[in-house]
């Protein structure tokens, strides 16, 4: 079975982001191990002139690259990727590039109609920076809108043709997945200049 | 005309600190620019709410006070940076000193793109309803291969560079200006536009108005409020308030 690392991107506790991600841990735990990973409580990043790293990034960074892919959902705060997850990402591609070739799965949920859309497309972007030079799964927007309504109390969601559009999607995604391994690029040109810079 | 300028990065040797700071001092003639540092904001987070604190305060009152903001913006990961984010984040949340407030983005990068991704996302961020800034459109300033850019007094070596910067910031001068101008006339035919609305909407008491949204938003800043509760996670299809938002 795959393992993969889960990401909520917000340090707020009560976030329908993290409810998404435990939901998708407990639905699809029959086709992949997933792992919720917690971003909140790192510094504001800065590239460090010694290039070092707080050891938690460290830790998370090695978390990361030995799992066969990344799960993260991302709220929107004014039209875009919240701070937190941004400051995660930014750590995890300074000096160190573990999410380089991991396939990454990308969702959202938003207390408004538009599920975190443009959000989605921002993170997208970032992710396939030289700086992270993740492949995102292509074709695959998970939209969750009217979020607070979205769950029942026991953290399920409440609308099943959305839960079973998200099996398939994790179907899919377990398939991008092994594929992905097989998936080797000769060209690293542009992670090659940024490590560059790294070194001075 | 008095602006404040934010370089968005909390490095000791941010090149658009260093770019900021080469702003405020060349075109003093032009404007009283104050940089305002970034350094002891704690990154966003609704559990830890700290707007009500000094550091967020003195932000606050120093950008709503200002006739305009310089935003510089370094690019990480093809956007801008989680630091300057967290700042807007917090702008936005329970204050909204950007709201109708003129606003000029530059940026700086080691390569040759000066950050041109970054600057577009910022533009769309400093847009969102909640945040609401006038950015100035049409010309970018963009400074690529910063790490020659700059002698070392930190004054600009390229005249072209200089030359087209100055009339980036004349531009801004002009926007603020025009911008001042509308304000006013807008603020004032809001204020009436709501007030119209909340009488031909209100039910007999005014208990009864919260059942309809846009009927209890009696001033600007209501709907303001309402629109800032949601705009955390997007809510602007929702809210009528988001008609009214500037």
């Amino acid at each position: 079975m795959n393992h993969y690392i889960a990401i909520a991107g917000t340090n707020r506790q009560g976030s329908n982001n993290l409810k998404l991600v435990k939901y998708i841990q407990k639905r699809c735990s029959n086709v992949a191990a997933i792992e919720v990973m917690s971003i909140a409580d790192l510094p504001v990043f800065y590239k460090t002139p010694d290039h070092s790293l707080p050891k938690r990034v460290v830790e998370m960074g090695e978390r990361v690259k030995a799992a066969d892919g990344v799960i993260i959902s991302t709220p929107e705060y004014n039209h875009a990727v919240p701070a937190v997850l941004m400051n995660a990402l930014e750590w995890l591609s300074y000096s160190s590039h573990p999410f380089k070739d991991q396939p990454v799965l990308i969702m959202g949920a938003s207390y408004g109609t538009l599920g975190t859309s443009r959000a989605q497309q921002m993170l997208r972007k970032m992710l396939e920076a030289p700086e992270l030079s993740a492949r995102v799964m292509p074709n695959a927007e998970f939209l969750v809108g009217h979020a607070n309504d979205a769950f029942d109390d026991q953290g399920n969601l409440a609308d099943s043709q959305l839960a079973d559009s998200l099996d398939r999607l994790l179907a899919d995604f377990n398939v991008f997945v092994d594929i992905n391994r097989d998936l080797e690029f000769k060209r690293n040109d542009a992670l090659r200049r940024i490590q560059n810079l790294e070194k001075d | 005309m008095k602006f404040v300028a934010i370089a968005g990065s909390i490095a000791p040797d941010s090149y658009n600190r260093k770019l900021v700071e080469y702003i405020r001092r060349h075109y003093r003639d032009l404007a009283e620019i104050e940089v305002l540092p970034i350094n002891d904001v704690p990154m966003f987070n609704e559990d830890h709410n700290v707007t009500h604190t000094p550091v967020i305060q003195n932000l606050n009152q120093k950008i709503a006070a200002a006739d305009g903001v310089i935003l510089a913006t370094p690019e990480h990961d093809h956007t801008t940076t989680a630091a300057l984010k967290s700042v807007l984040e917090w702008l936005s949340y329970q204050v909204h000193p950007f709201n109708q407030k003129p606003v000029l983005i530059v940026g700086a990068s080691y390569f040759s793109q000066g950050t041109s991704r970054a600057q577009l996302d910022l533009r769309q961020i400093m847009e969102a309803p909640g945040v609401g800034a006038y950015v100035m459109p049409g010309d970018e300033f963009l400074l690529g291969n910063v790490r020659e850019a700059f002698d070392d007094q930190g004054n600009l070596k390229d005249q072209r560079t200089v030359d087209f910067l100055t009339s980036v910031m004349k531009k801004f001068v002009q926007w603020v200006s025009v911008l001042s101008a509308m304000d006013v006339l807008n603020l004032a035919a809001e204020q009436e536009q709501v007030a119209a609305d909340t009488t031909a909407s209100a039910s007999v008491t005014d208990e009864e108005a919260d059942t309809d949204a846009s009927a209890s938003i009696t001033t600007v800043d209501d709907a303001n409020e309402r629109a800032a509760e949601g705009s955390k996670d997007d809510q602007t299809a929702d809210t009528g308030a988001s008609a009214s938002i500037k």
